[in-house]
């Protein structure tokens, strides 16, 4: 009886023990976790951008082969020109998934602010925030990035049009081609501000878990 | 009951009592070692971390997964000057080395005949003349920048580009303070080669200018006092679709200014001005950067 006590009382001990030691998961941990998830949810993103890459390619080609083609008359161009215009959805649905992936990558990372705020290192608070805010500015670059991207499609289909009119002027098409360099630029320009985020990203990501002690496969 | 077990009695009793006091004071000291592990753990936690485990051991076999960026192979597009049979010839007229004493009167002829021109700016030139500078931009020529000395020492035979960017970044600097706009385009003095090398090209590429020659020279610097003979050089060489114009801020140019409008106007052409988003490859070395 008396050791059936001593028995009992040895294992509430070693139990509470285990418990003590093992409280709750850390901030740290579950920042990470989430950073993480939110990351690998953009799987198709890196195969869309080349993609797009390749499209926006086969766009410079086909424009100059129509311009070429086109001199005389443009009746010679119109199946390259709407084959042209065709490879723009292309690139607005490629686009348009992106978007989706990034937008599912964001409910993944979900808010971090109260667990970051938890982290009670010092120095590793500072650096997951910092990671913090290098995805949130990326996920707001590519929002413009998005708009502009749709901005520039319209206005290469805009140029197509012309192109493809019967009674085109050069002055019409000059212009619109005009409008369309004015919005490359400015899909450009948001374009490397989302890749300076995602670098950013990327590095101070690294950063953190190597911080952390985390050990990577 | 005998005496021998009411002695057995008591024994067994008091064997029970220690027995008891012996458990209490067991419990006591789990308890103790319960509330002092508890201690200990919590102020462990408050003082070096978030826990007790660290993530090292949590996490042996993580896989971390890099975001992507995008590339890009988009460029600038070219409008046609030839498509569908149709044909538009354009003249860009350029004149460098101003703002000076004959600016305002090649700005009348512009604007007399409705014409819009590119003028490659001397950075001194544009500082000492503000208001002609604003008229300039105003009237919706385009101000080209022709670096601050005109040196040729001092921009080419240095070593390096060092000295031509920076004397390109200052004129602009000087432009936009005046209009509140920020030129791109540039002409070197005395033209971009042989002076300027590939990595040279480079260079500017990367400093974000674009950079014209011209297809057309009227050596009008030549011929002060014989105006005619400028007309003559640019009758002689008008011959593509598209020509770029080299003509400077000189007495004698404004003196037939308007007879080489009326000339290439009669040979089917239209005038336009620089336009960064209509931007075409005009320099000597065909660089594509430029």
């Amino acid at each position: 009886m008396f050791m059936r006590k001593i028995i009992s009382s040895t294992a509430v001990i070693l139990t509470m023990l285990v418990v003590l030691t093992g409280c709750g998961t850390p901030a740290i941990d579950l920042f990470i976790d989430h950073v993480e998830k939110a990351s690998a949810a953009e799987t198709e993103v890196p195969a869309l951008f080349e993609q797009l890459k390749q499209l926006e390619e086969k766009d410079q080609a086909h424009y100059a082969n129509i311009l070429e083609q086109g001199k005389d008359s443009n009746v010679n161009v119109q199946t390259l020109i709407d084959n042209s215009a065709k490879a723009l959805e292309e690139r607005k649905q490629a686009m348009d998934k992106v978007k989706q992936q990034l937008d599912e990558a964001m409910k993944q990372l979900g808010d971090q602010t109260s667990t970051v705020k938890d982290i009670k290192d010092d120095g590793l608070r500072q650096q997951a925030q910092d990671v913090l805010g290098a995805y949130n500015g990326r996920y707001e670059a590519f929002q413009q990035f998005y708009k502009s991207y749709d901005e520039w499609v319209k206005a290469e289909q805009a140029v197509y049009e012309q192109l493809k009119a019967t009674d085109t002027k050069l002055k019409s098409i000059q212009e619109s081609v005009a409008a369309r360099n004015q919005a490359f630029k400015q899909a450009e320009q948001f374009k490397e501000q989302f890749n300076g985020f995602t670098e950013q990203f990327n590095v101070k990501k690294q950063a953190l878990y190597a911080a952390a002690g985390v050990n990577q496969k | 009951m005998s005496e021998l077990d009411g002695h057995n009695v008591v024994s067994r009793s008091s064997r029970h009592r220690k027995k008891r006091r012996m458990g209490r004071i067991f419990m006591l000291l789990v308890m103790l070692i319960i509330v002092g592990v508890g201690v200990y753990a919590g102020v462990k936690m408050l003082l070096s971390g978030d826990s007790l485990a660290s993530a090292s051991t949590i996490r042996e076999d993580f896989v971390v997964t890099e975001v992507a960026a995008m590339g890009s192979a988009a460029k600038d597009k070219t409008a046609p000057t030839l498509y569908n049979g149709m044909k538009r010839k354009v003249v860009y007229l350029t004149f460098d080395d101003g703002p000076n004493a004959h600016t305002s009167e090649l700005l009348d002829i512009m604007k007399n005949n409705d014409i819009k021109g590119t003028f490659f700016m001397l950075g001194e030139n544009a500082k000492n003349n503000p208001d002609m500078v604003k008229r300039m931009y105003e009237e919706g020529h385009y101000p080209g920048l022709h670096s601050m000395t005109h040196d040729y020492s001092k921009l080419y035979k240095s070593g390096g580009s060092k000295n031509f960017i920076e004397e390109f970044q200052e004129a602009q600097s000087i432009v936009n303070d005046i209009t509140g706009y920020k030129p791109t385009l540039i002409r070197a003095p005395y033209g971009s080669a042989p002076q300027i090398g590939e990595e040279f090209r480079g260079d500017i590429a990367n400093a974000g200018f674009k950079m014209w020659d011209w297809t057309i020279d009227s050596y009008d610097w030549k011929y002060p006092g014989n105006p005619s003979a400028i007309l003559s050089q640019v009758q002689s060489q008008l011959t593509e679709d598209t020509e770029v114009v080299l003509m400077h801020d000189r007495e004698q140019t404004a003196q037939i200014l308007q007879q080489v409008i009326d000339y290439i106007r009669s040979q089917g052409y239209e005038f336009e001005a620089y336009h960064p988003d209509q931007h075409f490859i005009c320099n000597f070395r065909h660089d594509e950067r430029l």
